[in-house]
């Protein structure tokens, strides 16, 4: 039983339950750094890393939180990680780092983030938190990278800065500006929601 | 359990995770400070090699950078050169600039790039040799931020030959764009910078560029398109660096 469900707080986020997707969350940072791969998987392994360890300190201290201040005590938790991962991208992904500018600071208002922390770990126990942190930044991740891919690939004629593309390929600057990214999650939805017909909202 | 949302509760638990918190920070960005450092003195080398036009990969920045670059310390009151660079660095530190910018600054008259209010009177330029290009560094505020980059000029007419802004925090996709190659693009190609009275006469423009020596401005940021136009005038005109531009032969050796 605790199996199953540890496969299902890690798994459903993906497709059953995708955050961007389904929640419509997170939308903001999908649409400023999937001009590229590389900074689209950057941006994934640190939401991924914070949204996990934002709701494994959250869920472990949940007990002693007081409610009247809970939401300024995920909010502090999340931005120190924020900042470390920050400060970890400076380091040691400088060209990556200068090109996300703003944006990886911008994961505090991540409201995946944010909506985990409150919405899940405050119930549930560490571990289990944990792995629906890391679930749900699959979900990002699986949306981020294939909108990446698809604007890399007709924007640049690239991926990961390498040319794929025959020389004869005009590039789409359409792909590079930010209202293709709402056309691909557009489609990427719409694609879910043709084989799990389950979401699809009373009109 | 019930205590949990007590008034003594609350201070413990949010002073214990501000602390905790406070400490994972700092010492990350301690930590970290180091490598994050040699990053930004690279990147800094690179955009010189940018602004330039130079060429490179990743594995040879140094090695181009030592053998093509020179830096020279200047005074800006007079633009002698006080002092050329020691091979081994070849970078603003070399000069321990800190030190003597302490008292060293003189109070502007009229501020336009926004520099607050007075400026140091050393800078430190970068030689191209091979191509008689001058490095500036030059710096402005623009919407939010201020911005730092280099312009390159030719020696002799002083058109320009590049720019780079390696450092600011306009909104990207808006004025973050004076980092974008359709904009640096057009400093490429020889505008020119100076007349013959020495007046700046180069103008970034919001109404696109229609003579020899105007620069298209940034669509949707009127600002930082302002404040680029003005730390460009403020930087080549007689408070920048317009006393060094008339100093013949800058490619010599420093006097002492």
């Amino acid at each position: 039983m605790a199996g199953s469900k540890a496969k299902d707080v890690l798994l459903d986020p993906v497709f059953k339950n995708n955050p961007i997707a389904l929640q419509i969350l997170g939308i903001c940072s999908a649409l400023a750094v999937t001009t590229k791969l590389d900074t689209s998987l950057t941006m994934c392994i640190a939401v991924i890393f914070v949204v996990a360890f934002s709701n494994l300190a959250v869920s472990l201290i949940r007990n002693y939180i007081p409610s009247s201040v809970r939401i300024i005590v995920q909010m502090t938790i999340i931005a120190s990680l924020v900042i470390l991962v920050d400060q970890v991208l400076k380091a040691y992904a400088f060209e990556v780092s200068k090109q996300m500018s703003v944006f990886v600071g911008l994961i505090i208002t991540n409201c995946i983030v944010m909506g985990r922390a409150e919405g899940f770990a405050m119930k549930n126990s560490p571990m289990v938190s944990f792995l629906d942190g890391i679930g749900n930044g699959l979900g990002y991740s699986f949306i981020l990278l294939t909108v990446g891919f698809f604007r890399e690939l007709f924007g640049s004629g690239k991926l990961f800065g390498m040319e794929v593309m025959p020389e004869s390929y005009q590039n789409n600057g359409l792909m590079l500006l930010a209202p293709s990214a709402f056309f691909l999650i557009g489609i990427i939805i719409w694609v879910i929601r043709t084989f799990r017909p389950e979401q699809i909202e009373e009109a | 359990m019930s205590d949990r949302d007590s008034i003594k509760n609350t201070f413990l638990v949010t002073g214990l995770l501000c602390f905790v918190c406070s400490i994972l920070v700092s010492g990350a960005a301690v930590g970290l400070k180091d490598k994050q450092d040699s990053n930004k003195a690279l990147d800094l080398k690179k955009n010189i090699l940018n602004v330039c036009g130079i060429d490179y990969d990743d594995s040879n920045v140094e090695s181009i950078y030592g053998e093509r670059i020179q830096a020279r310390l200047i005074d800006l009151r007079t633009g002698e050169t006080v002092a050329a660079t020691p091979t081994s660095q070849q970078t603003a530190e070399a000069f321990m600039l800190n030190k003597l910018q302490e008292d060293e600054e003189t109070t502007l008259s009229q501020d336009p790039a926004g520099i607050g209010g007075t400026r140091e009177n050393f800078a430190v330029v970068y030689l191209y040799e091979a191509e008689k290009q001058i490095i500036l560094p030059i710096r402005g505020k623009g919407l939010w931020s201020t911005l730092w980059g280099f312009i390159s000029l030719s020696d002799g007419d002083f058109t320009t030959r590049g720019i780079t802004f390696y450092s600011h925090g306009e909104t990207p996709g808006l004025g973050g764009e004076v980092d974008s190659p359709f904009f640096k693009n057009q400093f490429v190609d020889g505008k020119e910078t100076l007349n013959a009275d020495g007046q700046v006469v180069l103008n970034v423009t919001k109404s696109g560029a229609a003579g020899p020596n105007d620069i298209d401005g940034l669509a949707g940021a009127t600002i930082t398109t302002q404040g680029v136009d003005k730390l460009i005038k403020f930087w080549l005109g007689m408070d920048g660096f317009g006393n060094y531009l008339q100093v013949e032969d800058k490619f010599a050796n420093a006097s002492n």
